[in-house]
């Protein structure tokens, strides 16, 4: 029976494959591979995460001098990853680190989890790479110059990379991987030469690894420590919040929901905080979402309004087999598809359910009621979910007196001519006076004319 | 938003008779359910009560139910619904029904009844879905609407008309539509059946990523004044549905295999207290029968043969 060519072609990786991946994502992707350095050397079980962030933990939290670090430094020129993370294996970088995917006999407890990543990253980034690592055992450094490699594509034996011996490290401060990309491709040159590019992509850093950096790990951009997202969880004064885990086909899963505490310059919750956090392996792979992805406007939960700004809910799945997990490829999204993630949709809005319901209440049809919601939502404490979690219930409940509260205020509304609110300006020496102020003053002015007050 | 209406403004939850032959006829099925193996006793009742509790009196006296919650939406009653609990051992909550369903235990059976006085609004479903994802498997779910059309006569029939009502039903239900639904599934004697057929949908879905299927039961259709209907059933398994279908149906007549089945009406003939001790001498009566000291329409007579046992008596009592 004849054949048909089936053969991979290395343009397909290079030019194609690097199409759907923004290049902030792709510097993710060289950030996992520098944290699956601690899981591969044994510092960090990431099917444990969820432990240390909902109690004491298991995994051995270094002091801030000790820590392991993950230094990110570009400019227009080029870009350099360098971490201290425990390196990469030289066998293992000669069967499976260069590989498109993963060998089936490979840990699948990582981040990196389809095998795809880095290089991804790599040859979306450049045109030359290097690659050095070490380990105590040994180390390998690879340069490769990707339009050269690309252009031997013929055979299978073509599909390979040259790796080249070095010395193992010394001292554990020499344990470790470098990568640097360099000359840029001229988009990406572009993109890292952007003023914004450094600050969005400490600011997505500290988001996605919100749960791990500063703890296992110091990450920093051009020098600047990236400060790990603080999610404002809130705790009710007298109440529980909702709380909920389960376990499904391997994944265990853990639900937690309950209102934000206020942000202290606005006074009030920020939409930008609001919403499901959804990690796996305890990365962040959706923040502050409020999309159909986390079921926000599917059956039962409502669409996302403004006035849900006090929601905040997680969602933490683990698994020692990271393919088991319902994330993409990109691992900044949830694949709804995924058995686990269609169970835990459906718990999610049942735990979410009766903090929408305080929600709702805050904002009654009749404008004279000031609902006790809108105090008690002010008065949420600041706290972290371990300290929530111990307090949590399956289902959040405020304990709240029953009574309606009257406003003693009514909101006074009509229309005046522009030219009379000027003449009061101007009568007052006070051109900047609003029109809200005048109408205090004038309705005040009325009360003290006639003795009311 | 609240989907708690204010039924206890419009009647006297205690002179409904055909409110109270339902009751009945579920605290039948109920005692058939605890010879089954059920042990009704030790479920949780979750209802909406009012501030009569007629339910929930039913059911404690009768079936020995003592963990009970009535949940209460509307705060313009809230002391008045306190004031009314009648047992010590009823919890009143003060919030919205859907978040008391999430608050449901999972380790405790429960019979929920979202006994509704409204039409089908979007916020009514939303909590039968939250109902059955939450409730745990052997529990029973019981729900209630109101299944006039939608809108007012007095606006006219060029307002008043099933196209109208479709058009009601499509924004607060048009997710759970069905292939092929038309206009003639809301004319006004559609209405019980396409609701229940939406309610099921609705249950459907809830029920998706569950091991659970849901076990029709109950359909009720009657009127005290509106037209409800009570669609009910238990989120169970295989050998639930076995060990229920294993029922008496002779006995119990009014039950339902599917909820979206005609639904069993309820039809309480007007007689005289008189007449009502005459016709209980005579009952259970053969079919075609009929009394020959008075008139009475033998579909009359055969409405009162299917509830006299449920049918409850009024009196006037001097306190």
């Amino acid at each position: 029976m004849p054949l048909a060519n089936a053969h991979p072609k290395k343009r397909f990786f290079i030019e194609m494959f690097t199409r759907d991946i923004p290049l902030l994502d792709c510097v993710l992707d060289l950030i996992d591979n520098c944290i699956d350095g601690l899981a591969r050397t044994g510092q960090l079980q990431m099917h444990t995460i969820s432990d240390d962030i909902f109690g004491p933990g298991s995994n051995l939290v270094h002091r801030k001098t000790d820590r392991p670090y993950i230094r990110i430094e570009f400019d227009s020129k080029r870009f350099r990853i360098s971490d201290s993370c425990g390196g990469i294996d030289y066998h293992y970088a000669l069967d499976d680190v260069f590989n498109f995917g993963h060998s089936t006999t490979r840990s699948k407890e990582y981040l990196g989890v389809y095998g795809v990543g880095m290089k991804r990253a790599l040859f979306k980034m450049g045109k030359r790479f290097m690659i050095q690592s070490r380990t105590v055992k040994n180390g390998f450094k690879c340069v490769l110059d990707i339009e050269k490699w690309m252009a031997q594509d013929s055979k299978m034996k073509d599909w390979t990379i040259d790796l080249t011996q070095i010395l193992a490290a010394r001292t554990p401060a020499q344990v470790g991987t470098e990568i640097v990309v360099e000359p840029l491709k001229k988009e990406v040159a572009e993109l890292l030469s952007f003023p914004s590019f450094e600050g969005d992509l400490s600011k997505t850093i500290g988001r996605v690894y919100a749960f791990l950096v500063d703890k296992y790990a110091r990450i920093s951009v051009n020098g600047v420590d990236v400060k790990a997202f603080s999610i404002p969880v809130g705790e009710p004064r007298k109440g529980q919040t909702s709380y909920e885990e389960f376990e499904h086909d391997g994944v265990k899963v853990r639900i937690l929901a309950t209102l934000s505490t206020i942000d202290s310059d606005n006074e009030r919750p920020t939409k930008e905080n609001s919403g499901w956090y959804v990690a796996c392996n305890g990365r962040l792979i959706l923040v502050a979402d409020t999309t159909k992805l986390t079921g926000w406007g599917v059956k039962p939960m409502p669409i996302w309004v403004p006035k849900y700004t006090s929601f905040i809910g997680f969602v933490f799945f683990e698994s020692k087999n990271a393919l088991e997990l319902p994330w993409t490829t990109t691992k900044r999204s949830v694949n709804g598809e995924s058995a686990v993630y269609r169970k835990a949709i459906s718990r999610m809005a049942v735990l979410a359910r009766p903090i929408l319901t305080f929600c709702n209440r805050k904002y009654p049809g009749d404008e004279d009621q000031e609902p006790i919601e809108r105090e008690i939502a002010k008065e949420m404490k600041p706290t972290t979910i371990a300290q929530l979690v111990r307090k949590a219930g399956s289902a959040f409940v405020i304990e709240a007196p029953n009574q309606v509260a009257k406003r003693t205020t009514v909101r006074v509304q009509y229309n005046a001519k522009q030219v009379d609110i000027e003449k009061i300006r101007k009568h007052l020496r006070n051109p900047r006076m609003g029109a809200a102020k005048i109408g205090e003053h004038t309705f005040d002015y009325f009360l003290r004319q006639e003795g009311l007050k | 938003m609240s989907f708690i209406g204010k039924s206890h403004e419009k009647v006297h939850y205690e002179f409904r008779p055909a409110k109270q032959v339902e009751r009945r006829m579920l605290l039948h099925a109920f005692h058939e359910l605890r010879d089954l193996g059920y042990t009704i006793s030790s479920y949780e009742y979750t209802g909406l009560g009012s501030i009569y509790f007629v339910d929930f009196a039913l059911f404690h006296r009768y079936l020995g139910l003592t963990r009970m919650t009535s949940v209460e939406g509307n705060r313009e009653i809230d002391q008045r619904v306190d004031f009314n609990c009648p047992y010590k051992l009823i919890k009143v909550i003060h919030d919205d029904m859907s978040a008391q369903i999430a608050r449901l235990s999972s380790e405790r059976r429960h019979i929920l009844w979202l006994d509704f006085d409204s039409i089908l609004t979007e916020e009514l479903l939303d909590a039968v879905h939250l109902a059955a994802t939450q409730l745990s498997v052997r529990s029973i779910l019981l729900v209630t609407v109101d299944v006039e059309p939608p809108g007012r006569p007095e606006d006219g029939l060029k307002k008043w008309n099933p196209t109208a009502w479709m058009r009601h039903y499509r924004r607060e239900a048009g997710v759970y539509f069905w292939r092929g639904i038309s206009r003639r599934d809301f004319a006004r004697d559609a209405l019980p059946v396409t609701n229940a057929r939406i309610l099921q949908a609705v249950i459907d879905q809830g029920l998706r990523e569950r091991d659970a299927e849901f076990i029709g039961m109950f359909s009720f259709l009657y009127a005290d004044g509106h037209r409800m209907l009570s669609v009910g059933g238990m989120i169970g398994t295989d050998e639930d549905r076995r060990r229920i279908r294993s029922l008496n149906q002779k006995e119990l007549f009014f039950m339902r295999d599917n909820i979206t089945e005609e639904p069993f009406s309820i039809r309480v003939p007007l007689v005289t207290r008189k007449e009502r001790h005459y016709l209980d001498q005579k009952m259970p009566c053969r079919k075609n029968w009929s009394p020959s000291a008075f008139e009475m329409k033998l579909e009359d007579i055969e409405d009162y043969r299917k509830i006299y046992r449920y049918y409850p008596a009024y009196t006037e009592m001097l306190l």
